[in-house]
């Protein structure tokens, strides 16, 4: 359930984050993912949080109609570049923040896990398995000695 | 305080924030590098109106850190990095004994530290080498996504009366209470070590097959290790506590955490604390009653 951002401006966002995180090479864009309701939760930690995130999206509507008269998401692909690069300078801990928040949701998604080749799981408690430890990579080591002082 | 100097208790304010006493025989106090001084700098009476135990002016000075400077390498091929443990998977005190040759004392240890989990990949790990965003993100991320391999180089840091916990002048706590200040610089000294340690890792990574180096001279968030603060020593005109963590100036007053540490060494400092409440805990099992 979205909290900060209205259904209205969901197309605005997807279209941001298809600009911080493009779709290629089999992979999807991050606005291709159902990351709002992560980036919702980020944008609702704290009342600051959400001026901030409010505040930097807006930000992004109205520097397209200022320098383009149409919907960011309407513009080119480096039309759009030179907006988030504009807001990037204007408010950089909002658009810090934007990008972590969207590295992260993206990155923990479950398709680019699969897509990486990993397996959607956390490591633990299943762990993962090694090829047996080869000693013969400590030969050199075991026979130069102990460059240790002993007390 | 009693009268008799010594500590006969603890005042401290409870979760509603209203002020309780606690009456004991003999106090311990186990708040580490920063909590350590601040509370003892905080305790101001008239027999210690610099702080309790303070008579020296040594509480909160000497603080010292374990600098730490990362190089990462990447490499052409996937390393599947991700399967290791996370914290160290090779250690290295090749560099860690004094040798007057590399023009400073002391000296460091590596730890080799696995590959980044895709996150972490992204965002640049603990170096802050994020991944920018934009048309090339694909590109740079597959470049270095399970191909990287960290070496830590962990200084010495020696002990400098500079380097110091103080009292806030205005930041206080919820309950009104002086917060801490830090004051520190890295040393000439510190600063040769990690240049030195961040060159024989960049050697380590190139013989390795890494084809690009990203270092990070001095990481600002590591100053995770706290020592040095009420250091120990037998001389009471040059040390806090004595080598059982008892104050010279309170005698039933015990420290117990990194602030006794005289020097910091090259590694990570809790199995020495742990290892320092043993052998205090043992004495006072043994001495209780007769102290």
């Amino acid at each position: 359930m979205a909290r900060v951002f209205a259904a209205s401006q969901h197309p605005l966002i997807r279209a941001v984050l298809n600009r911080l995180i493009p779709a290629g090479d089999g992979f999807p864009g991050a606005g291709d993912l159902d990351l709002l309701d992560h980036l919702d939760g980020a944008a609702c930690s704290s009342a600051e949080t959400r001026r901030m995130f409010v505040e930097g999206i807006r930000q992004v509507r109205l520097e397209s109609e200022r320098r383009h008269a149409r919907a960011f998401e309407e513009l080119a692909g480096a039309e759009k570049d030179a907006v988030l690069r504009h807001v990037e300078g204007a408010s950089p801990r909002f658009f810090e923040a934007l990008v972590s928040q969207v590295y992260q949701g993206y990155y923990s998604h479950p398709t680019v896990v699969r897509l990486l080749g990993l397996e959607v799981r956390p490591p633990q408690p299943l762990g993962h398995t090694l090829p047996p430890f080869d000693p013969t990579l400590m030969r050199s080591m075991s026979q130069r000695g102990a460059l240790y002082r002993q007390l | 305080m009693a009268r008799n100097g010594l500590a006969d208790g603890v005042v401290y304010h409870d979760s509603r924030g209203e002020v309780r006493e606690q009456k004991a025989r003999i106090v311990v106090l186990a708040c580490n590098g920063v909590g350590t001084p601040r509370l003892l700098l905080n305790s101001r009476s008239a027999l210690f109106p610099d702080g309790l135990a303070n008579g020296t002016g040594l509480v909160g000075r000497n603080l010292m850190f374990h600098p730490y400077a990362s190089v990462r390498g990447i490499f052409p091929d996937r390393l599947e990095g991700f399967k290791g443990p996370i914290g160290c998977s090779i250690i290295s005190q090749e560099f860690y004994e004094t040798d007057p040759a590399r023009g400073f004392v002391r000296g460091y240890s590596f730890q080799v530290a696995r590959g980044l989990s895709p996150v972490a990949t992204a965002l640049g790990g603990l170096g802050s080498q994020l991944i920018p965003w934009g048309s090339d993100h694909r590109r740079m991320f597959d470049a270095r996504w399970d191909r990287s391999i960290t070496i830590a180089v962990i200084g010495d840091d020696l002990p400098e009366e500079t380097n110091r916990v103080v009292l806030h002048p205005e930041l206080t706590d919820s309950d009104g209470i002086a917060a801490p200040q830090v004051r520190y610089t890295l040393s000439e000294n510190s600063r040769r070590m990690l240049d030195h340690g961040i060159a024989r890792a960049t050697e380590v990574l190139r013989a390795a097959g890494a084809v690009e180096v990203l270092a990070t001279p001095l990481l600002r968030t590591a100053g995770w290790h706290l020592m040095g603060t009420a250091r120990m020593g037998s001389d009471p005109r040059g040390s806090v506590v004595d080598g059982f963590g008892r104050c010279h100036e309170v005698k039933n007053l015990y420290i117990i955490d990194g602030s006794i540490m005289v020097t910091g060494g090259a590694v990570n400092p809790t199995s020495t604390i742990q290892a320092l409440a043993l052998r205090i805990a043992d004495r006072l099992a043994r001495e209780a009653r007769n102290l």
